[in-house]
């Protein structure tokens, strides 16, 4: 299915579960199960128990449609790999965007196992080019080992997903050491996925008014402040072996926190103790998903951000199907700049290296 | 000039879409007046004449303190479905920066027939 003889793997493509999907995969004699199963019998997410997310689908005009695919089954994963010539797809969890409202440990630590389970039973399948990353429940980072511990090793799990939305302690913090401990022993590349898009419960800062205001900046509120603490606090010399793939925040913010941030160590480098170098070298061994790509006048400013974060190297595909922002393929292939084995790399290349697949 | 279709076949506020020398063109009837955009949106190439059709919403500069008011201006434009990108229908400008505009065609009707002038 590759486009030119590239392959193509779209490593950031949200499966559209719903509670309902899950619930079986609860064991019967645990409590929380009856609480997952309540309401959930025609495939709603049941407002009672589970948060939703107020997003631009809703408001602009609103009139997107995208493609007619069921996203909630196989055969729509299928659908979509044939229409957009995926050869290969990594999905992420839809529900994992409310783990930023979830209070309390167990919501998260329940779901994010029997999500797992569902999806190694009813969907992934690497033999057809279909994997998916575990949703960590950060809220509870021993379980969340005990989760990567327990499934890490399936051949369709290439990645530890963390959704960065308005986490605190930022994903820096010591406390989450287990997380990558676990990810370093199973080989997994952690994924930091931005998600505070929503209008309502932005939960950053309050007052916007527009979901203009908050799609723009909640994706960059999330990964700015997990890239400052993960750097800052040495987390990538703490686990040298671990890959770090940010997604969903798009590129042009990865120079600016660069720079800004090479600034603010050269003059207090005294507190960032475990770094051996500069905070943009670490970043520039880190990767970065490329949607959404930004929309410039000039597509030679493309190529002079792809040189300040580390070049193509550094680079993966991602559609984000079927968010309302998704990118097509296309995006990366009409780059006139970027050489023939440039384009491979970003597609598909570098992803195959990096989750080993 | 090329026959595209019966002025009938286009009902008030729709729009069909026609294959005109390989070429996809989507022909809107607003308000009695037939107008042709090309069905390829400026930002990926999405089917953007698939979209809806929707009257711009506008809002006036308010008193300081008070909320803007929010009113249709009686222009239509087409929304592309891939990711909402909207466009006066009349212009084919983006309804957010004119500069950016799908290509248009000429239009001619005669005898109830739609012609496009290619």
């Amino acid at each position: 299915m590759a486009i030119g003889g590239k392959t193509i793997f779209d490593t950031d493509a949200h499966y559209v579960e719903t509670l309902y999907d899950i619930v079986d995969y609860i064991d019967d004699d645990d409590p929380w199960k009856q609480k997952f199963a309540y309401g959930t019998k025609e495939r709603k997410v049941p407002l009672s128990f589970w948060p939703t997310l107020s997003r631009p689908d809703g408001f602009n005009y609103p009139s997107i449609k995208r493609r007619d695919i069921d996203f909630n089954t196989l055969e729509g994963v299928v659908q979509l790999m044939e229409e957009l010539s995926f050869d290969k797809i990594l999905l992420l969890s839809e529900q994992i965007l409310t783990f930023a409202m979830l209070e309390e440990d167990k919501r998260q630590t329940k779901f994010a196992e029997a999500y797992t389970r569902y999806m190694l039973d009813k969907i992934a399948d690497p033999d057809e080019g279909m994997y998916i990353s575990i949703p960590v429940p950060y809220n509870d980072p021993e379980k969340a080992a005990e989760l990567i511990d327990d499934y890490g090793k399936e051949k369709a799990v290439i990645g530890a997903c963390v959704l960065t939305a308005r986490i605190q302690p930022p994903m820096g913090h010591r406390k989450y050491d287990p997380i990558y401990d676990a990810c370093q022993r199973a080989d997994l590349p952690v994924l930091f996925h931005g998600g505070s898009a929503t209008l309502d419960n932005f939960g950053w800062v309050s007052g916007f008014t527009t979901i203009m205001e908050t799609h723009t900046l909640g994706f960059l509120f999330d990964n700015m402040t997990t890239i400052a603490n993960v750097v800052s606090q040495g987390v990538p010399e703490k686990f040298p072996k671990l890959d770090f793939v940010f997604q969903e925040t798009g590129l042009f913010w990865i120079p600016m926190m660069m720079y800004r941030m090479d600034m603010e160590y050269l003059r207090m480098q005294d507190e960032a103790v475990l770094l051996r170098k500069r905070p943009s070298e670490y970043m520039k061994e880190f990767y970065y998903g490329t949607q959404p790509l930004e929309v410039v006048p000039d597509k030679n400013y493309y190529k002079y951000v792809f040189e300040m974060l580390g070049g193509s190297d550094r680079l993966m595909y991602a559609s984000d199907y079927p968010h309302e922002d998704f990118d097509d393929p296309s995006v990366i292939n009409e780059m006139t700049f970027l050489t023939e084995n440039e384009k491979a790399n970003i597609l598909g290349k570098n992803a195959e290296r990096v989750f080993g697949v | 000039m090329i026959e595209v279709c019966g002025v009938e076949e286009i009902n008030q506020g729709e729009k069909k879409i026609f294959k005109v020398k390989g070429v996809e063109i989507g022909i809107f009837n607003i308000e009695g007046e037939f107008y042709a955009l090309l069905n390829s949106c400026c930002h990926q190439r999405g089917p953007v004449c698939t979209g809806d059709i929707k009257e711009k919403i506008g809002g006036d500069i308010p008193q300081n303190g008070k909320l803007p008011d929010e009113y249709y201006t009686g222009e239509y434009v087409v929304i592309c479905p891939w990711h909402g990108w909207s466009y006066d229908i009349k212009t084919g400008g983006h309804a957010g920066d004119p500069d950016i505009k799908i290509q248009t065609y000429k239009t001619i009707i005669e005898d109830q027939i739609v012609y496009l002038d290619l």
